[in-house]
């Protein structure tokens, strides 16, 4: 009983890990005193978990997280679901491709598709709301999403092989 | 056979793969709603604040506490010049306070001769701020009072400072209010000596700035900001801040009021009728 416990805990790390990220970008920091910026490693969670083990991680808890992290970040509601949940199925659907790649180029297909869904994101903000967020923020925001992949893809291995581990 | 048995199969993996579309359709639909500011949206919205702000409370306590070492930390460092620049300042402020004392004599005295009687203040109560969001998108707080205790669309929120801001979504015990630095706060002030009327502006940064100025206007740095009492949503006379530069015929303002820590806030409510009535049952403070 207390090994299916542990059990259970263990699969919903990637979910906690999650929810840890989303109150750690409500704590703003300076970056060398030019912009305030947040760590937004959540699409870094949601890009690993979604290649090597999306059971633990599935679609409508990443549609919640983003609802969760809209509402604590009071990020206009809708915006993260839709960014997250799209980042997910892009994944997704180049899963096969994507599994087999080195870790450099899955770090460059981050980057790339990250990229893409930010420009997205500021895209619907700009026609919905007619204003976007100041460009440095932006960019302290971009580099630091790309800079931290490598840790956040790191701590989520450990956390990936500690449920196949118990799986087993 | 087997062939037909793997293209089922393929088909079923294909379609597995496409379970996120409903998801990303959903997220896009909530977006234009919200931007739409459909009523369903904001009841959702009101309802999750009511369901989530004791879990904010909670969660708010490791960031304040982690937020608080790090401005401690920062602070340490500049400890000899902020007590340099405090002294500078408390000079200034004792000679403030002998002229306070000198204009409240002459102020009461004129009024006995004018037989002035003073406007009722609004009504007033102390909340605490649930959470505060100093995001890029929003600049709001989140109040632990909402029907319950009276408070309404409209109510003006002020510290010991100047003006926070005003509540716009009122749930039965939780409220919401946007600060003045807000994107979408417009505000309308007096400037200076002259009183130039013009419009304080946010633009979710802590400095908002001053638009909508007359042409020939003759603001300066260091000029007080306040109220005008215009639209009726803010009283006249609430002090928001002062000019602190102008670039470029842009006028940024420093506020009195940082929002930084704040744990409790004074809410009063002025009855005053510039906001439009919600339309949410749910929101309708006034009918308590």
């Amino acid at each position: 009983m207390y090994y299916q416990f542990k059990k259970n805990i263990i699969r919903k790390m990637p979910f906690f890990l999650a929810l840890f990220f989303i109150l750690l970008k409500s704590l703003s920091f300076d970056v060398f005193g030019f912009s305030q910026s947040y760590l937004s490693n959540l699409w870094g969670v949601i890009f690993y978990f979604a290649i090597f083990n999306a059971k633990v991680l599935n679609i409508i808890t990443v549609f919640f997280l983003g609802v969760f992290a809209d509402f604590l970040l009071s990020i206009p509601f809708g915006l993260s679901p839709f960014i997250y949940c799209t980042l997910y199925l892009i994944v997704q659907l180049n899963r096969n491709q994507l599994i087999h790649l080195s870790f450099k180029k899955q770090w460059i297909v981050y980057v790339i598709i990250t990229g893409l869904l930010f420009v997205v994101g500021l895209l619907l903000l700009k026609v919905m709301y007619g204003h976007i967020p100041h460009f440095i923020y932006l960019l302290t925001e971009y580099v630091l999403l790309i800079i931290c992949y490598p840790f956040i893809a790191t701590i989520c291995g450990y956390v990936n092989r500690l449920i196949g581990k118990y799986e087993a | 056979m087997s062939n037909k048995f793997f293209k089922i199969q393929r088909t079923k993996t294909q379609l597995k793969r496409l379970v996120p579309v409903p998801f990303v359709l959903g997220g896009l639909i909530l977006f234009v709603l919200t931007a739409m500011n459909a009523p369903v949206v904001i009841s959702l919205k009101t309802k999750l604040m009511e369901f989530m702000a004791p879990v904010i409370f909670v969660v708010s306590y490791p960031v304040q506490f982690a937020q608080d070492k790090m401005e401690s930390v920062s602070s340490f460092f500049n400890v000899y010049e902020e007590n340099k620049q405090l002294k500078k300042e408390n000079e200034i402020l004792k000679s403030w306070q002998k002229l306070a004392f000198k204009l409240v004599v002459d102020q009461k005295e004129l009024s006995q001769l004018l037989n002035y009687k003073p406007v009722a203040q609004g009504r007033e109560y102390v909340v605490r701020i649930l959470a505060d969001y100093n995001s890029p998108f929003s600049q709001s707080v989140i109040i632990n009072g909402g029907i319950n205790i009276g408070v309404k669309k409209g109510d003006v929120l002020v510290t010991n400072n100047g003006l926070l801001g005003h509540v716009i979504e009122v749930g039965s015990t939780t409220a919401r209010a946007i600060k003045v630095t807000d994107f979408y706060s417009r505000l309308p002030v007096l400037v200076g000596m002259e009183r130039v009327e013009c419009m304080l502006t946010g633009d979710n940064s802590q400095y908002p700035k001053l638009t909508s100025l007359p042409e020939e206007t003759r603001i300066e740095v260091g000029d007080f900001v306040m109220t005008s009492g215009n639209a009726g949503v803010y009283p006249s006379g609430i002090p928001i801040g002062r000019v602190l530069s102008v670039d470029n015929g842009e006028y940024v303002i420093e506020l009195f009021e940082k929002s930084q820590n704040l744990e409790f806030v004074r809410a009063i409510d002025f009855n005053l009728t510039g906001l439009l009535p919600s339309e949410l049952p749910c929101q309708c403070g006034e009918q308590n």
